[in-house]
């Protein structure tokens, strides 16, 4: 064996190392560069009294706190995304839209000893509950952000939906994509696939106009 | 064929292909938007502090979130899932059943006036704790009862509905005793938090004034 190939292996490896740990170290970088991002931002909305969100894609969860504590977690299945990636800073939920959204029961005054009546006898109540919250909806957050959350389920009508949002997914939105970079704009839609109804219910629930929520998503897709 | 279904055909075809094109230009546009994203913009951002720079600066962060923390004994009430926790130190203590508002609404006959009965939601604090505690009934129970509200103070005065204990919290809310233990579980009350009254009573004698109470 001669020393010139002994040299040129020696360089690969050197050049194979150094590229190694200097990707390693970038994506370290990222990573706490990230989570300093995501901590900044957490720290301006806990040091108020109103309670927040994180939907964190990279713990799979979507949390929902009030002074650094978790109130509330509801675990992702699956998430997908498309689009620009959402920077890591505190967005102000804008609307909440859904096919039906829950009404309120008017109550008729003097009508209430009736009610109490049907009460005491278990019949079902005139009154907003988690099962009357939509099983599929969208978060808008401006900056065309939008959330969409929808759950696993066997009923018909949401499984029928779940199909259409499959088309509107991969067919509308790479036409959308084309027609807004036309016009040099961007957007972000998210897609997070709960656990069970009932996540997907509580999350709609619990989700108030004007809610201060940060999307954090490390790895994208 | 004739010439009139080949230029159908044909329509359909040039149309499919210019439909499959910008589907295919739409994904290209994705996957380069990713890639482009992905490669630098958090690098960028961090680019010029080093990694224990920004691990320092990290862990002050987490202690800082830390410190706005609650300290000992806490409340958080779930008004979907009508349930209270009694915590301490992100430990739940008690798990226990409750009822929380409606989200009905009524609206004054003739008047102006209008209730909607949700729970308050957010970061409240006791502000009263009552043994045996007495309702001071306000106009809307007499107008959801179909009746004129009284002048005379004393036939607003309840000693049952409210049970053994009462916590108040926020405007006029309390965290209190009821009459419908069969109902617990369910969203019926007017905003209150209606509690079982043995349930109740631990979470009385676990709970100073000032605690905090976080409702969702």
């Amino acid at each position: 064996m001669t020393g010139k190939p002994l040299v040129k292996r020696f360089v690969i490896l050197l050049v194979v190392v150094i590229s190694g740990t200097l990707s390693f170290c970038g994506e370290e970088a990222a990573r706490n560069g990230g989570q300093n991002l995501l901590l900044e931002n957490e720290l301006s909305l806990a040091q108020t009294a109103v309670s927040y969100m994180v939907i964190n894609l990279e713990d799979k969860a979507v949390y929902l706190k009030a002074r650094g504590i978790v109130l509330r977690k509801w675990d992702i299945q699956r998430s997908k995304l498309w689009g620009k990636p959402i920077p890591i800073k505190v967005f102000k939920l804008i609307k909440k839209s859904a096919l039906s959204t829950p009404k309120r029961t008017n109550i008729t005054p003097g009508l209430e000893d009736q009610k109490k009546k049907e009460k005491k006898d278990g019949i079902e109540l005139d009154v907003l509950e988690l099962k009357d919250m939509p099983l599929q909806y969208n978060l808008s957050f401006g900056e065309r952000i939008s959330v969409s959350i929808k759950s696993r389920t066997r009923r018909f009508w949401p499984v029928i939906l779940n199909f259409g949002k499959s088309i509107y997914w991969f067919t509308y939105l790479p036409l959308k994509t084309v027609w807004l970079t036309t016009k040099k704009q961007t957007f972000t839609e998210l897609e997070l696939v709960m656990m069970s109804e009932k996540d997907a219910q509580g999350i709609y629930w619990s989700f108030l106009d004007g809610h201060g929520t940060i999307i954090y998503q490390q790895k994208i897709k | 064929m004739t010439k009139k279904k080949r230029l159908w055909l044909w329509s359909i075809i040039i149309l499919t292909g210019l439909f499959v094109g910008v589907e295919i230009v739409g994904y290209g546009i994705e996957i380069l938007s990713l890639s482009k994203e992905s490669s630098g913009d958090m690098s960028k951002q961090m680019a010029r502090k080093s990694i224990r720079e920004i691990q320092a600066r990290n862990s002050i962060l987490a202690t800082r979130l830390k410190a706005l923390r609650p300290t000992g004994v806490y409340i958080v009430i779930d008004t979907a899932g009508n349930r209270l926790c009694l915590m301490k130190d992100e430990k739940v203590i008690k798990d226990i059943v409750v009822s929380c508002g409606s989200g009905d609404i009524l609206e004054e006959p003739g008047g102006t006036r209008k209730w909607i009965f949700d729970t308050p939601r957010g970061e409240f604090s006791v502000t009263s704790k009552l043994i045996k505690p007495t309702w001071i009934k306000p106009d809307w129970a007499f107008i959801e009862e179909g009746e004129k509200p009284p002048l005379d103070y004393n036939e607003r005065i309840d000693n049952d509905s409210l049970g053994d204990y009462a916590l108040g919290f926020g405007d006029n809310y309390f965290i209190h005793g009821t009459l419908y233990t069969r109902l617990l579980g369910r969203n019926v009350t007017h905003g209150c938090v209606r509690v079982g009254d043995k349930d109740l009573k631990g979470v009385f004698e676990n709970v100073p004034l000032g605690t905090r109470i976080y409702i969702y």
